[in-house]
């Protein structure tokens, strides 16, 4: 507009832009607004395009499932009524790395089907127990009363329950089944004090009582 | 004019030069030259230790790693190499395991006496943050360092690390998959705590440090808490 002499005192062409209606009712934006969400909408895509395929690289083993296979635990005649026998695992024989991936169980065949009071419906044959301690993974070793763990000092029964020291649930163990003469394991579980199974899960997470509520998903 | 004033007026030129293209002169000035309260003890020379175990941690660990070989059937023969084959190798490889352990000694009596002077409140809690921060990234690098030497020891305390992570709530089991690789233990895990332990950690922590750094130049020097007087109103406070 212009004052009392004709000089121009303002002119829309000249104040600050600012967001105003537009005729047909949006909202507009100045040049400088829609460039910089324009460089920042570039800017988040090329950042996505690197992020999302790394980290999914990155986080693809933790989603990958388990790669059990079944393994073979000994021949039949091996195992001793009431008596432990120490028996190593060797999955995945035919990769280069087969020793990091060896196991250990401690055997027992229960004459009929009785002395074990953690074992499940149709599994009470045999004791295929884990030798990984539920504390923090330490190798077990026998004793005179069950299991004793060398780390930390815990104990365990003869059906592997905890009964001393921090181990937080009884020690895993395999299913078993017979194929012929030779007992294979087909799978690894993780129990509750009672003998239900739960799915496998790394020591030290507890599988009953409150803390349970901690470790609600399992990759 | 004499060859000493001569060179000494050669070099003030040349860092005259350097200075006016990037003020790196100007920003030396700031980071050194700065002025520290008054009554400061042997407690506050623990962060400038931390930094020299860091930079001699990274100088080593990048000479062991020119000879170190990350496989399962080639780590252990490569350290044994490192150890006594090569020149020197048992000193830098020596002084690379004992620094490990006095970056953990020393964090621990600097995040002590940082607590105990009172460092950390207002307008230091970012530096306390970052501090933090940088604790548990050099106990990551100590966890992934250890498992390089692949040996009985060196397997079983990560695997007993790993498990430790898991039994973290909710999210444990995932972080002690994540570290492992998967569900179990291969010879996968040797470059991935490779990985870990020479690009990703390094990495997070040379911006955290910087920061830490920064923070701590821009803010001053905690006054010491065993001064009586106010620092506001003491002018002999800052020297």
């Amino acid at each position: 507009m212009r004052d009392d002499e004709g000089a121009i005192v303002s002119d829309t062409a000249h104040e600050p832009a600012k967001n105003g209606d537009t005729p047909r009712g949006g909202k507009d934006m100045t040049r400088g607004q829609f460039l910089t969400a324009g460089t920042l909408a570039v800017g988040g895509v090329m950042g996505a395009l690197i992020a999302v395929p790394v980290a999914g690289m990155a986080l693809a083993p933790v989603f990958g499932g388990s790669d059990f296979e079944a393994v073979f635990i000994g021949k039949l005649d091996e195992f001793q009524d009431g008596v432990f026998t120490k028996v190593v695992l060797h999955p995945h024989s035919d990769k280069p790395d087969a020793y990091v991936r060896k196991k250990v169980a401690f055997v027992r065949l229960n004459k009929g089907g009785k002395g074990d009071s953690l074992a499940l419906k149709g599994q009470e044959e045999y004791s295929v127990i884990s030798n990984v301690c539920m504390h923090l993974g330490c190798p077990v070793q026998a004793s005179n009363a069950g299991f004793v763990c060398p780390c930390h000092g815990g104990a365990y029964n003869k059906d592997g329950k905890r009964q001393a020291g921090p181990p937080v649930r009884p020690l895993d163990r395999y299913i078993w089944e017979k194929r012929g003469e030779e007992l294979w394991a087909t799978a690894i579980y993780s129990l509750d004090k009672n003998g239900h199974r739960h799915e496998h899960r790394d020591p030290g997470q507890h599988t009953a009582g409150p803390e349970k509520l901690f470790y609600p998903l399992q990759p | 004019m004499a060859l000493k004033e001569e060179l000494k007026y050669r070099g003030e030129q040349a860092l005259d030069q350097v200075d006016q293209r990037g003020g790196l002169v100007d920003f030396h000035k700031w980071f050194l030259f700065r002025n520290v309260p008054a009554g400061l003890s042997w407690l506050h020379t623990l962060g400038f230790c931390l930094l020299v175990v860091f930079v001699s941690q990274a100088i080593t660990g990048s000479i062991l790693a020119m000879h170190y070989q990350p496989g399962a059937d080639t780590a252990y023969e490569s350290i044994q190499r490192i150890t006594m084959e090569h020149g020197w190798g048992w000193l830098v490889r020596g002084m690379h395991k004992w620094g490990a352990s006095m970056m953990i000694v020393l964090m621990f009596l600097h995040m002590a006496a940082s607590f105990m002077m009172g460092a950390y409140k207002y307008p230091r809690e970012l530096t306390w943050i970052s501090g933090v921060l940088i604790l548990v990234m050099m106990l990551a690098m100590g966890l992934t360092g250890y498992l390089l030497v692949w040996d009985q020891r060196a397997f079983w305390a990560s695997v007993v690390a790993i498990n430790l992570n898991g039994t973290a709530p909710f999210l444990g089991p995932y972080i002690s998959e994540f570290l492992r690789g998967g569900a179990t233990y291969s010879a996968d895990i040797i470059p991935r705590f490779y990985a870990l332990h020479m690009l990703l950690i390094p990495g997070a922590l040379g911006g955290l440090i910087a920061l830490h750094m920064y923070l701590v130049t821009r803010l001053g020097v905690t006054p010491a808490p065993w001064k009586t007087e106010d620092p506001a109103n003491d002018p002999e406070a800052w020297s």
